[in-house]
C-alpha cells in the first residue's frame, strides 16, 4: 500500500452527503487505470476498467465518513450540531473539527454541573466553537446545513496505522491499489459509494445502474483482540476477513466458498467474520433488481467510529491481493 | 397428496436463512409432480408455474427458510459460541439438541452455566452470548470440523401428532405453508384456469425479506399472495392479538390490496370456510411487505393459519385449517376471469 | 380548497376519498392515472428534465382492531401519540359513524395514575353500541378511524385543522400544476407515507425522476421551553428548506440553489434544522439509479394529532418558492 496515497485519501473531507472532495481525490488517483470515471446523481464515483468476457464485477467501498451538521447558530456564535452517522458523543468532546471551506473549530458541551463528558455529553447539549463571539461573525464562516468532520493525523505506528477516517477510506485505498495492479477478463467497476454511514443509502443506486454479475464490497469490521472486548474471533494482523454474516446481510454460500477458495489457492491468510452488530452496503446491493450475488472483504479495525481507528497493513495488503486473485478468475460464483 | 408426509420431508431437511439449498431440493421434487416449469434463482428461491399463458399471473409465496444459529467462534475447550439467525428466543435454547452443519453434520447440545454456579439465581434469562454448543470434541478436533460461519439447526425430528389433527414440530413456520402450496397446486391442477400461477418457496424471509423482494421483482406478477403463519391463542395473549386455531386468517391494513382481500374473502364465503381478520396498520412481518412495493407496486394479500408457540421447536398447527387455506386460495384463483383488471381497480 | 383537503378522511392504506377529491381538483391540468397502490399521477408532458412534485395524501389515524363484548372498539394507531387521543371525537368507517375516545373519570383514578399516560391499548372508541353484535350493525373490524376536526382560519393569518401534514403539501402541488414549466412535469400524490414511504417507492419506479420536490407539513417546535436549536422550524417564518432528515441528506448544490431562488425572489424562508424524521424524499432519492430530491415544508405545530396549526403566508410562500425554482429553471444549476 502506498502510504502517501492512503494518507491523502484518509484526510480528504467527505462526511455522508458531502462527498465531492474525497470523490475528487480518489478520482485523481484512479483515473489513469480506468476507461471511464464519473459521478452519478447521488454522487457515487463509478470507475470502469473494460474486459472482454462480457461479465461485470463491481468492487465497492463507501467513501463517506461520520461527522456533524450545523443545525443552528446562537447569538454568541456557538454552532449547534447534530450527528451525521454513528457519532460517539463523549469521545467527540474536546476534539478539533474542520469544515469543507477550511474553517476549524473545537467541540465542547454545556457544563452547568460537571465536566464529566461521559456522564453529560449528548448531541443536544454539544456545540462547536469556531472562535467567533457573535452570530453575524460566525455566519460569515459557516452556515446552517454545513458539515464538519474530526481533524486527525494519520498516526504511523509501523505495521499499524491510526486515523479518524479509517472507516472506510482504508478500503477505498485498497480498491485504488487493486485497480492499479489487477488483471481481469471481466469489466471491473470500482465504485466509491456515498451515504453508507447514514443507512446504506448510496450503493444500491450504483448497483442498479451497473447491474453487475458479482459484487465484492469492502468495509471495516470490529475485532475481539483488545482488553475485555466481547468474544469475537477476528483479530488485527491475521489477514483480511471474509464476511459470513452481520446484522444486515448473509453472504450466499456460493460466494463464501468462492472467496475462501481464492484466498487458499493464493495462500493469502484470511479470517472468517461473523459480526454480531453492524451493517454494510453488501446488504442493499444484494437486494437490487432480481438480486445481485455479493460478498464482503472486511479489514479488521479497532476502535471503529472514534478518531483513532487502527488497522494493520498486513490485512490491508492481503485484501489487495485477494481482490486481484478473485477478479482474475474466469468463472465467477453462480447460483 | 399427503400433506403430513410433505411437512415431514420438508421440516426434517435443514434450511436456515441463507442456506436453503437442501430444502430447496425437496421443494423442487414435490413441485415436479405438478409442473415441469420449475426454476431457481441465484439466491435459492424455488419457483413452479402452472396454469395458462394468457391472463394475469398470480404469485403465491411461502418462505422455506427457518430460524437457527451460526457459529461465531470456538473456545479453547472445544465448545462453540453462537449467534442467532432470525428471531430465536435464547430462552428456548438451553437443553436443546441441535445439528451443527460443519465439514459434516455433527450432533450437539446447547448448554449454559448451571444455576448453582450463579448463586441459585434462575430469574434471569440466558442471553445468546451466555450459551455454548457442546459437540463433544476438544478444540483441535472442533476447529478441524467446524468454522466460524457454519450453521446450527434444531435437531430434525418428524412432527408429533396431537389430538384433533393438531400437529407439532420445529419449522412449521413456514414449511407447513410450503406443503399447503403443494395442496393448492394439486387442487388447481384439476381445474381449467384463466391465469397462470407461480408458486414460490422463498429464502431469507426470517431476516431481510430478500427472497420475497427479488422474487416479486423477477416474476413481476399481477397479484401476489404471501402465505405465512399468524399467532394462535396462548394464555396471556391480549385481545385481538391471536386468532382461533380453526379459522383461516386474512390480513387487512396498508400492506394489503383491499380488492384482492375482497376476492379471498369471497372465495372463503363461497366455500363456507370460517375466517378471522388480522389488522396490521403497517409492517406485516411477511414477504408481502417487500412484494407490495416492487416494480411500481404489486397488489398483495396474506393468508394465514394460526400457529401456537411461534419460533420454538414445538410450533403447533391444525391440519384442517391448513387445508382450508389452500381451498381459499385455490378458489380465489379459480374465480379469476377476463375482468381481473377492473376487479382490482381501486377507484369505484 | 385547504379546508376541503384537510377535512377529508384518508388514513394510510385507505386513501380513496382524498384521491377522489384530488382527481377532481387536478383534472383540468394534465393526464391523470392511478397505479395499483393507489398513487395518483398528474402528468404535464414536456421536454428536458423529468421533475416530480410530490406530496403524500395519507394521514395518521387508527384502524378498528376488534370489538369488545360490551360494544367498545379496540384500535391500532398509525403514527399517533396516545396522549392526544383521550377525550376526542372521531369518525369510524366508510359510513362515518361518530364516536368518542373517553377515559376513566378523574374521580375514579388513583393519584399515581394521574402521572402516567394512557396507552392506546387501554383506550377505546365508543360509538354508543350496547354489545358486540350491536356494534357490528354500524362498523366492521378493519374500518379506518379519523379525528373529527373541522378546518378553520383563526388568529392572525393562521389556520388549524387535522392532516395539515400533508394536505398542505397536496395543495402546493395542485397550485404548481396550474402553470407550465420547461420540463417533463409530474405532480404525484402518494399513498402510505406515514407507514414508511411505501407509495413513493412505487411512484419513483414508475416516474424515474431526475429531480423530485417533496412538499410536506413538517414539525414546528417553536414552544416556549425549546431553545433555538430545538425548533426544527418556526411557524410564520417562511417555508422550510430541507438540508437533512432521518432519511435524506440534500445534495449541497441543490440546497444552495433552493436558498438562492428564495433570496433572489425575495421570498422569506428558513432552513429546516432538524435531522430526524423522514419524508418521501428518502424513498425517491435512492430509487433506481438514484435521483436528486429536496423537501420544501410548511411548518406545522402539533402534527400527527387531531389539530395542527400553520401559517397561511408560509403556505403561500412555499408555492411561490417552488414556482420560482421551476419557472426560472433553477434545476439546471444542479
Amino acid at each position: 500500500m502506498r502510504k502517501e496515497m492512503l494518507k491523502d485519501i484518509l484526510q480528504a473531507f467527505g462526511p455522508a452527503g458531502n462527498e465531492e472532495i474525497v470523490s475528487g481525490v480518489i478520482a485523481e488517483y484512479i483515473r489513469p487505470y480506468c476507461d471511464s470515471v464519473y459521478n452519478d446523481a447521488m454522487g457515487n464515483l463509478i470507475c470502469c476498467k473494460k474486459g472482454t468476457s462480457g461479465k461485470k464485477i463491481m468492487l465497492s467501498a463507501h467513501m463517506d465518513q461520520i461527522g456533524f451538521i450545523v443545525v443552528d447558530i446562537d447569538e454568541k456564535g456557538f454552532l449547534r450540531i447534530a450527528n451525521v452517522g454513528g457519532i460517539l458523543p463523549a469521545l467527540s468532546v474536546g476534539r478539533e473539527v474542520a469544515f469543507a471551506n477550511g474553517v476549524h473549530g473545537v467541540i465542547y458541551f454545556e457544563t452547568p454541573k460537571t465536566r464529566d463528558a461521559s456522564a453529560q455529553a449528548a448531541l443536544p447539549n454539544m456545540y462547536v466553537d469556531i472562535g467567533c463571539s457573535t452570530k453575524e461573525q460566525a455566519e460569515e464562516k459557516v452556515q446552517v446545513g454545513d458539515m464538519c468532520v474530526y481533524v486527525t493525523n494519520m498516526v504511523d505506528m509501523g505495521n499499524r496505522i491510526a486515523s479518524g477516517a479509517m472507516d472506510n477510506r482504508v478500503c477505498c485505498a485498497v480498491i485504488v491499489e487493486a485497480m492499479m495492479a489487477l488483471q481481469s477478463p471481466h469489466d471491473v467497476y470500482a465504485v466509491f459509494t456515498v451515504q453508507e454511514e447514514v443507512g446504506l443509502r448510496g450503493a444500491a443506486a450504483a448497483a442498479y445502474a451497473i447491474d453487475p454479475d458479482f459484487n465484492i464490497n469492502l468495509d471495516v469490521t470490529l475485532t475481539g483482540d483488545t482488553p475485555k472486548m466481547p468474544a469475537m474471533s477476528v483479530a488485527l494482523g491475521d489477514g483480511p476477513a471474509i464476511k459470513m454474516m452481520d446484522s444486515s446481510v448473509i453472504v450466499p454460500m456460493s460466494v463464501r466458498k468462492f472467496m475462501i477458495e481464492c484466498a487458499e489457492q493464493a495462500k493469502i491468510p484470511y479470517q472468517r467474520e461473523v459480526l454480531r452488530a453492524g451493517g454494510t452496503d453488501t446488504a442493499v446491493i444484494q437486494k437490487v433488481k432480481d438480486g445481485i450475488l455479493a460478498g464482503c472483504i472486511s479489514i479488521p479495525c479497532r476502535y471503529v467510529h472514534t478518531p483513532t481507528e487502527v488497522v494493520d497493513m498486513a490485512d490491508v495488503d492481503g485484501a489487495v491481493a485477494l481482490i486481484c486473485e478473485m477478479v482474475a478468475k474466469e468463472q465467477l460464483p453462480g447460483a | 397428496m399427503n400433506m403430513l408426509q410433505a411437512i415431514t420431508d420438508l421440516i426434517t431437511t435443514p434450511g436456515v436463512t441463507g442456506a436453503e439449498h437442501a430444502v430447496g431440493e425437496v421443494v423442487k421434487q414435490y413441485f415436479s409432480a405438478y409442473t415441469q416449469d420449475i426454476w431457481q434463482d441465484k439466491f435459492g428461491n424455488v419457483y413452479g408455474r402452472i396454469g395458462e399463458a394468457q391472463g394475469p399471473e398470480i404469485m403465491v409465496m411461502a418462505h422455506m427458510d427457518e430460524i437457527g444459529l451460526m457459529v461465531t467462534g470456538i473456545e479453547d475447550n472445544g465448545m462453540l459460541r453462537m449467534i442467532n439467525v432470525g428471531g430465536v428466543d435464547p430462552r428456548v435454547l438451553p437443553g436443546s439438541e441441535v445439528l451443527v452443519l460443519g465439514e459434516k453434520p455433527l450432533p450437539g447440545v446447547i448448554g449454559a452455566i448451571p444455576p448453582h454456579l450463579t448463586g441459585g439465581q434462575t430469574g434471569n434469562a440466558y442471553k445468546i452470548e451466555d450459551l455454548v454448543c457442546d459437540i463433544g470434541y476438544d478444540a483441535e478436533k472442533a476447529r478441524e470440523l467446524v468454522h466460524e460461519g457454519d450453521y446450527v439447526t434444531f435437531a430434525p425430528k418428524a412432527p408429533l401428532q396431537l389430538c384433533n389433527g393438531y400437529v407439532s414440530s420445529k419449522t412449521m413456520d413456514d414449511r407447513a405453508l410450503v406443503a399447503m402450496m403443494l395442496e393448492c397446486m394439486e387442487m388447481l391442477s384439476k381445474r381449467k384456469l384463466k391465469c397462470s400461477v407461480v408458486f414460490c418457496a422463498s429464502v431469507q424471509e426470517e431476516r431481510s425479506g430478500l427472497g420475497g423482494r427479488i422474487g416479486a421483482y423477477s416474476v413481476h406478477p399481477d397479484m401476489a399472495i404471501a402465505v405465512d403463519v399468524c399467532h394462535g391463542p396462548t394464555p396471556g395473549v391480549r385481545p385481538f392479538e391471536a386468532a382461533p386455531m380453526d379459522k383461516v386468517v386474512l390480513t387487512k391494513g396498508s400492506n394489503i390490496h383491499e380488492k384482492l382481500f375482497g376476492m379471498l374473502q369471497a372465495s372463503a364465503r363461497e366455500q363456507n370456510i370460517a375466517t378471522d381478520l388480522e389488522i396490521a396498520a403497517g409492517h406485516t412481518g411477511t414477504d408481502a411487505w417487500e412484494i407490495q412495493v416492487q416494480r411500481g407496486g404489486i397488489p398483495s394479500a396474506i393468508v394465514s393459519p394460526p400457529l401456537r408457540y411461534m419460533h420454538t421447536s414445538v410450533e403447533t398447527i391444525r391440519m384442517e385449517t391448513l387445508r382450508n387455506c389452500a381451498k381459499v386460495i385455490a378458489g380465489m384463483i379459480g374465480n379469476i376471469d377476463e375482468n381481473w383488471e377492473a376487479a382490482l381497480c381501486l377507484d369505484d | 380548497m385547504l379546508g376541503r383537503l384537510s377535512n377529508t378522511m384518508s388514513v394510510s392504506g385507505n386513501e380513496k376519498e382524498i384521491r377522489k377529491l384530488l382527481k377532481e381538483l387536478a383534472a383540468p391540468y394534465g393526464e391523470i392515472t392511478t397505479d395499483t397502490m393507489g398513487n395518483l399521477y398528474v402528468h404535464k408532458p414536456g421536454k428536458g428534465k423529468r421533475i416530480m412534485a410530490c406530496a403524500h395524501m395519507d394521514e395518521v389515524g387508527m384502524i378498528v382492531k376488534g370489538i369488545m363484548e360490551d360494544g367498545l372498539l379496540a384500535y391500532t394507531a398509525i403514527g399517533i401519540d396516545s396522549r392526544v387521543c383521550v377525550s376526542k371525537r372521531v369518525v369510524v368507517g366508510p359510513d362515518k359513524v361518530p364516536g368518542v375516545i373517553g377515559a376513566k373519570a378523574i374521580h375514579l383514578q388513583r393519584r399515581e395514575d394521574l402521572d402516567k399516560s394512557i396507552p392506546h391499548g387501554e383506550l377505546f372508541v365508543d360509538i354508543g353500541a350496547e354489545s358486540r353484535e350491536d356494534a357490528l350493525k354500524y362498523v366492521s373490524v378493519g374500518d379506518y378511524i379519523s379525528f373529527d376536526t373541522e378546518f378553520s382560519y383563526f388568529g392572525d393569518g393562521r389556520m388549524k385543522g387535522k392532516a395539515l401534514d400533508d394536505r398542505l403539501g397536496c395543495a402546493v402541488v395542485l397550485e404548481l400544476l396550474r402553470e407550465n414549466y420547461d420540463c417533463d412535469f409530474y405532480g404525484v400524490f402518494t399513498v402510505q407515507e406515514e407507514v414508511g414511504m411505501r407509495g413513493a417507492m412505487a411512484a419513483a419506479y414508475r416516474v424515474e425522476p431526475d429531480l423530485a420536490l417533496i412538499f410536506e407539513g413538517t414539525t414546528a417546535n417553536d414552544m416556549p421551553e425549546c431553545e433555538g436549536h430545538q425548533h426544527v422550524t418556526k411557524v410564520g417564518q417562511g417555508p422550510a428548506i430541507s438540508m437533512m432528515d432521518g432519511a435524506t441528506i440534500v445534495n449541497p448544490k441543490l440546497f444552495k440553489a433552493m436558498k438562492q431562488t428564495a433570496e433572489e425572489a425575495g421570498i422569506p424562508y428558513q432552513v429546516r434544522q432538524g435531522t430526524k424524521g423522514g419524508t418521501d424524499a428518502g424513498a425517491i432519492h435512492k430509487a433506481g439509479a438514484g435521483a436528486l430530491a429536496i423537501g420544501i415544508s410548511v411548518p406545522c405545530r402539533y402534527i400527527h394529532g387531531p389539530v395542527s396549526v400553520a401559517s397561511v403566508s408560509d403556505f403561500e410562500n412555499a408555492v411561490a418558492l417552488a414556482k420560482a425554482f421551476l419557472g426560472k429553471r433553477k434545476f439546471d444549476e444542479v
